[in-house]
């Protein structure tokens, strides 16, 4: 049968990590992240505020800039272990979460046995490129799982690796064949990046062979997945004031009140914020959360799950609509 | 959309002015009453009340002016496609707008007013949605946008016209169809290739033999298996339908042009090939065409439309005639008039101060106060009651209609015959203008009358400014000023929150301060080459006496209680009265010199100082002077032309240099019925009775008690040390004179009483040197007197039958004025030239502000007077410091004011440093309780993260961004630490931090 790790999420044997400790390997990713992408470290930094509040990443951008690459440092300096899919059509739930397959010894003597074979879901970070391309039915029950964290085949769950993560990209330029994520799906992820293009010095950096792909090769994980795990508990704690939890919650409430959105941001979408801030808040070094903290990571956990009135599903548009709530409020201070 | 910068920049236009805010036309009025009463009354210190409003219209309009130019417009879109009267949305967005101000945007197509934008519609961007409509068909590549504001002050009006190029708006007229008749065309008539372009546009026409290119969707097959061979569907897509539109070589009418632009996109929009043919030279119905150019896309339809309108566009720049501009920028958008609270009670303050310095001119009186400060606080209330409910009750406009009607019954009814025109300006004039401020206050709902009220208070402002002679004149024009300013600025600006700066505070307080200056240093310009003003005008030459005691005997001196003086009979000591000088009787003892106080007996508004003279005597006998005993005509006033005397030379018909001194007196202290005046009076304002004495000197039937006014019109004969000196001795020309009436005129003059010792005439000859000029010899003896005498009030009387002048001269050599004066006039009697002695007061103190003298009783003084057979009698005096008539230069009012604050300044440095200390320490005392209140509401930290938010303005939502502002390390230490204290649950309030934070914030504030 499977080998799969049992669930750590609490190992009582390991001794808990200070904060100035977690934020040390953070800037250690974060570092050795940056080495290989050219010029986009507050991307990078949402990607590992993401990895490390234990949420999934959705990168939206045009080709080339990146996007796999990021998913692609983020799973090698993790140390652990790493799948790609690529999104088509024709693929089915099947593919991605592993199906019963029939097994013998070959001698044809003995039974048969339906035994599971597991898809490429099951790595601790799982790069799922052009996510748009695959069916619906495909996405919900790769978000399904992403967010359940288990996998059920003909009955029986098999849990995934912990830690796990789901870097999903898409292309929002292409639009014949695809099936754009329906607002439950696009809820599941913790943030949205839109890399972009780099700078003209990036650019050169990397068609230079100093940064980008050439690098690849060269990182070594620099966190073990332990240290992943004590990481996300050393995020679980730290401490989010009172007026920063209201200011949260204005925020969504804003969003829900504005005009040009149809539908504004979940209570999940303010969870997962508020989780964003708590990861960056370890990553410079702080137990506590401070209003910049959710101001600067309010358009990439919000602006995906708010639903505009010009339709098209633009996340673009949800960007700046977020952006301009988080204008119109007054963060809390001293 | 493309880029403002990509369509080119906004072509800013003249700034402009463009009238006046309603109401501001009675500032006017208020400035031209002020310069009236400047007139009227010669006031100085009307004069710098008028120079520092004339200073404050230029600042605002430089302000204005500077306000505007610094607004621009950033942007402006409109959609790109439209219909006649239909509205259409634009974004307009300006920056540098002050949006708590007053201003009004205009958007128009140079002839027609398409949208009207108050600045308070903008938002905190300067950006504003607004909907347009466009009343004639055509294509619309720029916008005027007059920018209309009032600046700061708000006071006049400047507009700008800007042209604004923007994305081509396409204005399509109402039923607009493809009417232009097209030439159309089907590409398939030869059997064009049949591609899958384009929707189907008409039903199967038939079908055909394949050809290479076509669709395998194409293929008919039944009748392909019929046939044998591929046949195919022959069908017209919409594609292969062509438009050609004809357009003749000529510019086109824009709703023509705007047609064409339809029928484009409308062939565009169907799916036609489309294309433009254009007549190739201007021939109407000629046949030669160019070939027709494909339209691939609506952009290229939209260029076709501008490029056929050709110069046909309107002249969208015509000017308004100049009679048809408005005087007030547009009725329509007094929107903001309604008065503001704060506004309303600074201009409330500033009636108050102008009531309370108006009655205190006028026997100040606390209930004459109290009446009014209450009138005015109630009306100010109840007029911001009708404000807020936008109504006036008709009991109010019953009220004030009563109370005026009856206010001026009862002033009419109390106004008997006008005696002279002080009295009207004391009387009712005040009354009615106290009364009118009163009951406007009443009326004052929206700024065009609270700026009537303002002006009213102005006006009273500057009456009372004109009346008032005490010295406190300038700290009530200054109160009034700060009040007024305060009020004009407040009621410009609307209850919105002004846009915050990123300037550090110092920088902020820095604007003002340096405007105050600045104001100071114009209005000090503007008065520097005002002349101090001659005295009041001979229009309203004022006098007036009250009910005073009439002297005892026609013509007789009658002392400030109306009895006779008594002579002076040698002792010391307070006369008891103010005005009780012994030179102010028939007798003047020479020994006698009363303790008179330091009170003020009188005000003199005079350009000039001058010796006010009072008394004339010519004979002495060794220990009294005595007046001659002819009390010359009684004449009646009002106007009483004074006679020539002795020595009147210009009145004599002698050409002499001669120039008028006005003075006015206003008596503050009960005064014997001397009427004093400069030398040689040529009318008399004076209500009563004068008596003018051969000597010179004037008395009244009535004494002159407290606030008695009457004016002099003195013609002063125009002296210089060289003129005199010029005069030689004139001893010489008086011993000329031989016969005997001549004589009988001139001994008197001479005579030396029997007592006077040899040794005082040697002296005299001793002093005088051979051949020099009496104006020499007279310095000379000055000299001597002042190196071999002493002054002192405390000399010893001379013992009893001693000749005083014998007695000061070489026995005590201590004494005063009198004494001085008595031993000059006999020494040059002596000497032959003719003398007499003058009393009366020294000019006094030159209050710089009100110009007016003050005159205190110790300023009391005699003083010798020379016959100059030129000039006539000629004032000398060792003691006081009163400059010749010729020589008094003639100052400017801004010079004055400079050398009073100087003068001021240094006089009195331990009272200004108090002063000063103690406006710190109430200021300081006033930050403290503020600060306490805002830590006891924010707590420390609070504060020092509000005064973080206000350094780096609105745009920063949390504290790291706002570190990033400054590039600063401190920054980002403060913004953790403030960051600490909102939100580490951890945290401890440490000294060291919150003073590490303070220190950061600082070096933020300083730098900037």
């Amino acid at each position: 049968m499977d080998t799969l790790p049992p669930p750590i999420q609490t190992r009582p044997d390991i001794e808990p990590m200070s904060v100035t400790g977690a934020s040390t390997i953070a800037s250690r990713l974060a570092a050795t992240t940056n080495a290989v992408i050219a010029g986009k470290a507050d991307v990078v930094d949402t990607a590992i505020a993401t990895l490390l509040s234990g949420g999934h990443l959705l990168i939206e951008d045009i080709p080339g800039v990146g996007k796999t690459l990021l998913a692609q440092v983020l799973a090698a300096s993790v140390g652990g272990s790493f799948r790609r899919v690529q999104g088509t059509s024709d693929l089915l739930p099947g593919d991605v979460t592993g199906s019963m397959v029939p097994t013998g010894d070959g001698s044809g003597t003995a039974a048969i046995t339906m035994t599971f074979r597991p898809g490429p879901v099951f790595a601790n970070v799982v790069v799922f490129d052009e996510l748009n391309r695959t069916t619906p039915r495909t996405q919900s029950a790769l978000l399904e799982l992403a967010e359940e964290g288990t996998v059920t085949v003909d009955g029986t769950g098999h849990r995934l690796p912990v830690p796990f993560m789901l870097v999903a990209t898409q292309n929002p330029i292409d639009i014949a064949g695809t099936h754009a994520l329906g607002e439950g799906s696009l809820d599941r992820f913790a943030a949205v990046v839109t890399p972009g293009r780099a700078t003209t010095a990036s650019e050169l950096e990397v068609l230079a062979g100093r940064q980008g792909r050439t690098m690849l090769d060269g990182v070594a994980p620099v966190v073990s997945l332990d240290e992943i795990v004590q990481l996300r508990n050393v995020v679980s704690q730290v401490h989010v004031a009172d007026p920063l939890a209201a200011y949260v919650v204005e925020i969504l409430d804003a969003t829900r009140t504005h005009p040009a959105i149809r539908l504004g941001a979940s209570t999940r979408g303010g969870l997962a914020l508020l989780g964003l801030a708590r990861a960056r808040a370890v990553m410079a070094g702080r137990s506590y959360v401070v209003a910049d903290d959710v101001a600067a990571l309010a358009v990439s956990a919000l602006a995906h799950r708010v639903i505009t009135v010009d339709a098209n599903h633009s996340i673009d548009l949800g960007r700046s609509l977020v952006a301009e709530c988080l204008a119109g409020i007054t963060a809390p201070t001293a | 959309m493309t880029d403002l910068a990509e369509r080119g920049a906004p072509t800013t236009g003249r700034v402009r002015l463009a009238g006046l805010s309603s109401g501001a036309l009675s500032f006017l009025g208020a400035w031209m009453v002020g310069a009236a009463i400047a007139r009227l009354t010669g006031a100085a210190a009307v004069l710098l009340l008028l120079a520092a409003t004339l200073v404050g219209f230029s600042a605002a309009i430089v302000s204005g002016r500077r306000s505007l130019r610094s607004i621009s417009v950033t942007d402006l879109a409109v959609s790109p496609l439209t219909t006649v009267d239909d509205e259409t949305a634009v974004l307009l967005q300006i920056s540098g707008a002050p949006v708590h101000r007053d201003g009004v945007l205009r958007v128009s197509d140079g002839a027609h007013d398409l949208a009207t934008i108050p600045f308070d519609a903008l938002d905190e961007h300067g950006t504003v949605h607004s909907t347009i409509s466009f009343s004639t068909p055509g294509i619309v590549d720029r916008l005027h946008v007059d920018i209309a504001h009032a600046g700061p002050v708000g006071i006049v009006w400047m507009r700008r016209n800007d042209v604004v190029p923007i994305d081509p708006v396409w204005v399509t007229p109402l039923p607009l169809g493809p009417t232009i008749d097209v030439e159309t065309a089907s590409s398939n008539v030869d059997g064009a290739v049949l591609t899958e372009h384009g929707p189907k546009h008409g039903d199967i026409d038939g079908v055909r033999t394949w050809r290479d290119g076509d669709g395998d969707t194409s293929v008919h097959w039944p009748s392909t298996l019929r046939a044998g061979s591929l046949i195919v569907h022959d069908r017209e897509t919409s594609r292969d339908r062509q438009w050609i539109v004809d357009v003749p070589a000529y510019p086109l009418e824009p709703d023509a042009a705007a047609r064409v632009t339809h029928t484009l996109l409308e062939g565009l929009r169907m799916g036609h090939r489309v294309s433009v043919r254009r007549a190739a030279s201007d021939g109407v119905g000629q046949p030669d065409r160019s070939p027709a150019v494909a339209v691939m896309q609506p952009d290229d339809a939209r260029r076709w439309g501008a490029e056929l309108i050709g110069e046909h566009r309107p002249d969208t720049n015509a000017p308004t005639p100049w009679y048809r501009r408005t005087l007030h920028v547009n009725a329509r958008l007094d929107t903001f008039s309604r008065v503001g609270t704060r506004s309303r009670w600074l201009t409330a303050l500033a009636s108050l101060i102008a009531l309370g310095m108006l009655i205190g001119a006028l026997d100040a009186n606390p209930t004459h106060i109290a009446l009014g400060a209450g009138g005015l606080a109630v009306g100010t209330m109840i007029s911001l009651w009708c404000a807020r409910r936008e109504r006036r009750p008709w009991w109010l406009r019953l009220l004030v209609g009563g109370a005026t009607i009856g206010a001026l019954a009862s002033i009419g009814s109390t106004v008997g015959g006008i005696g002279g025109l002080l009295e009207a300006l004391r009387g009712p004039m005040p009354d009615l203008l106290m009364l009118l401020l009163v009951i406007h206050g009443f009326e004052v709902v929206d700024r065009r009358t609270l700026r009537v009220h303002q002006a009213i208070g102005g006006v009273i402002i500057a009456y009372a400014t004109g009346l008032r002679i005490d010295d406190r004149v300038g700290l009530w024009m200054a109160a009034w000023a700060v009040a007024i300013v305060a009020a004009v600025r407040a009621a410009n600006r609307r209850d919105r929150a002004r846009p915050s700066h990123a300037a550090p505070r110092l920088h902020r307080a820095a604007k003002p301060i340096g405007a105050v200056v600045a104001a100071a240093l114009a209005t000090l310009a503007v008065l520097s080459i005002v002349p101090v003003p001659d005295g009041p005008a001979r229009l309203g030459l004022p006098a007036l006496s009250n009910d005073a005691p009439t002297a005892p005997t026609a013509g007789g001196l009658a002392g400030p209680s109306g009895n006779a003086p008594a002579p002076s009979d040698g002792t010391r000591g307070s006369l008891g009265e103010v005005g009780g000088y012994p030179g102010f009787a028939d007798t003047m003892d020479t020994s006698v010199r009363g303790d008179l106080g330091d009170q003020i007996v009188m005000r003199v508004r005079a350009p000039k100082p001058d010796f006010w003279r009072g008394q004339t005597f010519t004979n002495f006998d060794g220990r009294l002077w005595s007046v001659s005993p002819d009390l010359g005509r009684r004449r009646t006033g009002p106007q009483i032309q004074v006679p020539a005397t002795l020595g009147d030379l210009p009145r004599q018909g002698i050409a002499a240099e001669t120039e008028e001194l006005v003075q006015t007196f206003y008596v503050e202290a009960d005064l014997p019925n001397v009427v004093f005046a400069a030398a040689r009076p040529d009318v008399v304002t004076f209500d009563g009775s004068i008596y003018t004495r051969p000597d010179g000197a004037l008395r009244s039937d009535v004494t002159l008690n407290e606030g008695s006014v009457y004016t002099v019109v003195s013609k002063r004969v125009q002296v210089t040390s060289a003129s005199l000196r010029s005069q030689g001795d004139v001893s010489d020309m008086f011993e000329a004179i031989t016969d005997p009436a001549g004589r009988a005129v001139i001994d008197p003059y001479l005579a030396i009483p029997a007592s006077t010792t040899q040794r005082t005439i040697d002296l005299a000859d001793e002093l005088r040197r051979p051949g020099a000029s009496t104006y020499d010899t007279i310095l000379a003896y000055q000299n001597w007197l002042a190196i071999n005498t002493e002054y002192d009030l405390d000399a010893p009387v001379p013992a009893e039958g001693a000749d005083a002048v014998d007695d000061y001269l070489f026995v005590s050599q201590r004494g005063f004025c009198e004494q001085i004066a008595s031993s000059l006039a006999i020494m040059l009697r002596s000497q032959g030239v003719p003398t007499r002695i003058a009393t009366g007061y020294v000019p006094g103190v030159r209050d710089k502000v009100s110009g007016v003298f003050e005159v205190r009783a110790s300023d009391a003084h005699a003083w010798v007077e020379v016959w100059f057979p030129d000039s006539g009698w000629q004032a000398f005096d060792p003691t006081a410091s009163v400059p010749l008539s010729g020589e008094a230069a003639q100052g400017s009012v801004g010079g004055e004011l400079v050398s009073a604050a100087i003068s001021g300044i240094a006089s009195r440095p331990v009272e200004i440093g108090l002063i000063v200390g103690f406006a710190t320490m109430v200021l300081g005392a006033f930050r403290a309780i503020v600060g306490f209140v805002r830590r006891r509401r924010r707590g420390r930290w609070g504060v020092l993260q509000d005064r973080f938010t206000e350094l780096t303005g609105p745009n920063a939502i949390t504290n790291p961004e706002r570190a990033t502002a400054f590039d600063d390390l401190a920054a980002t230490e403060l913004a953790e630490l403030l960051d600490q204290a909102a939100f580490d649950p951890s945290w401890q309030d440490t000294n060291e931090s919150y003073q590490s934070a303070t220190r950061a914030l600082k070096t933020l504030e300083v730098s900037g």
